[in-house]
């Protein structure tokens, strides 16, 4: 039985990362925290489990500046999981630390990383992914946005699709976007490119071709439920995997919620640290 | 009205002669007939000439001085273009198509824009992109994009040509293909400068609309993808301009340009190469809402024969050689930095060094 737990968020995390439209479409499993005063919603009536009395089991927080520090505040009031939306570069050791000591996740809510298609192609460039491949991610993204928020993100989605980038060398960088290139652990290559306009809503896409089959991945933004598209293509024809129509957000809060249920930690910490050290190799 | 056709001279009887001339002056018959096919290899020459029931020949000097070639057409491997451009002038036609690219130095180009001049004989290149409605229906809505755009990209993901050739007609000959070794430094060299002057020449002229400073052109990086292609990314004055072409057996294919600004995108999606599939399809979007321009039933390749026709009949204002000649050095530019710094990048690999120096992060405003 999927036993229900209780969520509070940052006002600029709720901003950022629809929390509450995630919470409202996913009713059985969260709800909204309420300070401990409705005892039903946290206590044996409902199943709903609330940490200590009176926090919340799950904690939102925008990833802007000093958002470890409020993580780790998270984790001293009992939270038994912490999702961090839109991390912005710092050092996570210290957090990752006491994540990894308490046994708590802490995940990352990135703009394309949960989206369920990537998940669904990452076999599929697993098998496209050798030192002969190059691998060509883009995002298109708003005017104004902070690039190396952008590339991070991008990084996350790259780790998440096709697997770990190790080095970076810019091409260019300029304040309408970047072209990088780079290697992944497997000796691909990579073209990592960002161009900021307003002219149609945040995109990104990863795709490889090989000489003889491709795989072909397109992502909207986090917050909308339309789906990924996954294509593999070869010499006979493409197919286009399954659609999943759901928002990143909401497959990452489902994620948390199956590590804070099977009583597991997980990663994204380490992962981020390693794509954050990378930045400074464009500066 | 028409009371006579023009008669059309094809120097050189291969593949492209095969599926995209001879097809698409089937669609023309209005304007053209196909008078005399000339190759160097007899048997071509005599076997294509057939399905067109015209005359043949394996010389230029005798299909230049039969008056029934008003209008000739050039299709002959890259390095014959210039020389047989400035003969067709010099023999006095009413016209002259060269595929692209038209010459191979700057200094080609400029003698054919003299015996252009001298002559009076117009000339077209066959960059069917550029006659292609959809492209002509984005320049007429585009707005200020060429002064607004700051990124451009443009990608070619290339099936075999013998997959749309068949689609297009029974071709007799084609050029062997052979697997190169990519990480060889003159072969990576030689890929991309065949790979620009090939290929992505094709679209380089749509490139350079967007790019008003093209002669402030540096190669930022330069890569060969697996099994051949380019990624090259380049500076052209301040825009970001990233080509991209790789050849692949699966089945998607793939003809990009897109130009950006803050507020505006262009993307046109071309059809492939060869089959007579109609225009590219033009997408304009501002604020989150797109028109789209096409498809449209003819394509660029009767594009640019229904200008041709208009151009010997004197109905149609000549292009500006001129221009030609800035859409020829630009590629050449492009092609040659590129290929200089894939050597260099190939060059450092194989000593073990790291890759060429990269330009650093730029100040952001």
């Amino acid at each position: 039985m999927t036993r229900q737990l209780t969520v509070t968020s940052s006002p600029e995390a709720d901003a950022a990362g629809g929390v509450a439209q995630v919470v409202a479409s996913l009713p059985v499993s969260l709800h909204p925290f309420d300070g401990g005063a409705a005892a039903g919603h946290d206590g044996a009536a409902t199943g709903a489990a609330a940490p200590d009395g009176g926090a919340a089991a799950l904690v939102a927080i925008a990833g802007i500046a000093g958002w470890p520090e409020e993580a780790l505040g998270a984790l001293a009031a009992g939270a038994r999981g912490v999702v961090v939306v839109s991390p912005s570069a710092t050092d996570v050791t210290a957090l990752q630390e006491r994540a990894k000591a308490l046994g708590v996740p802490v995940v990352l809510d990135t703009e394309w990383a949960p989206n369920p298609a990537v998940a669904a192609a990452a076999p599929h460039f697993a098998a496209h992914d050798d030192e002969e491949s190059l691998v060509e991610a883009r995002v298109d993204a708003p005017v104004g946005s902070d690039l190396d928020q952008v590339l991070l993100a991008q990084l996350a989605l790259v780790r998440a699709a096709v697997g770990p980038v190790v080095s970076l060398s810019p091409a260019r960088w300029n304040n309408h976007g970047y072209d990088v290139l780079a290697q992944l652990a497997s000796g691909a290559r990579a073209s990592l490119g960002a161009i900021l306009t307003d002219a149609a809503p945040p995109q990104a896409t990863v795709r490889i071709i090989k000489p003889h089959t491709a795989v072909a991945l397109v992502l909207p933004g986090a917050g909308t439920a339309a789906p990924g598209k996954v294509t593999v293509s070869g010499p006979d024809g493409a197919t286009l995997l399954p659609t999943q129509w759901e928002t990143a957000h909401r497959a990452l809060w489902r994620r948390l919620h199956a590590l804070v249920e099977a009583g597991q930690s997980c990663e994204d910490l380490l992962d981020f640290a390693a794509d954050a050290s990378l930045l400074p190799a464009l500066s | 009205m028409r009371t006579s056709t023009l008669g059309v001279g094809i120097l050189g009887a291969g593949p492209v002669t095969q599926a995209i001339h001879l097809p698409t002056l089937a669609r023309i018959r209005d304007a053209f007939h196909v008078a005399k096919i000339m190759d160097v290899d007899p048997d071509i020459a005599r076997s294509v000439a057939g399905r067109v029931g015209a005359a043949w020949t394996t010389s230029m000097d005798d299909l230049l001085a039969d008056e029934a070639v008003q209008v000739v057409v050039i299709c002959s491997p890259h390095q014959f273009h210039a020389e047989q451009v400035i003969a067709a002038c010099r023999a006095g036609k009413r016209a002259v198509l060269c595929e692209k690219p038209f010459a191979m130095s700057q200094a080609e180009a400029e003698e054919i824009a003299a015996v252009s001049q001298e002559t009076g004989v117009p000339i077209i290149v066959g960059a069917m992109h550029t006659f292609d409605p959809g492209w002509l229906a984005a320049k007429e809505h585009w707005g200020d994009l060429p002064r607004t755009a700051h990124t451009i990209r443009y990608s070619i993901v290339l099936p075999p040509n013998p997959r749309f050739e068949d689609f297009a007609t029974e071709v007799i000959t084609r050029p062997a293909r052979t697997r190169q070794d990519r990480h060889d430094p003159e072969v990576a060299a030689a890929m991309v400068r065949g790979g620009i002057m090939g290929l992505a020449i094709h679209d380089l002229p749509l490139v350079r609309a967007f790019c008003p400073d093209f002669t402030d052109l540096e190669v930022l990086t330069c890569h060969v993808p697996d099994p051949s292609g380019y990624l090259v990314n380049l500076r052209i004055g301040d825009r970001n301009v990233q080509v991209f072409g790789i050849s692949t057996d699966s089945w998607q294919p793939e003809w990009t340009f897109e130009a950006i600004s803050d507020t505006t995108s262009l993307r046109i999606d071309f059809t492939p190469s060869y089959v007579q599939a109609g225009s590219a399809t033009a997408t304009i979007t501002r604020g989150g809402e797109s028109a789209v321009y096409g498809p449209y039933s003819a394509n660029g390749y009767e594009g640019e024969w229904r200008y041709l026709a208009d151009l010997a009949d004197g109905k149609a204002a000549r292009l500006d050689v001129t221009e030609l000649i800035h859409d020829l050095t630009f590629a050449l530019d492009v092609a040659d930095k590129a290929s200089a710094a894939v050597r260099a990048t190939a060059e450092s690999q194989a000593t073990g060094e790291s890759q060429a120096t990269a330009p650093q992060k730029e100040a952001i405003s």
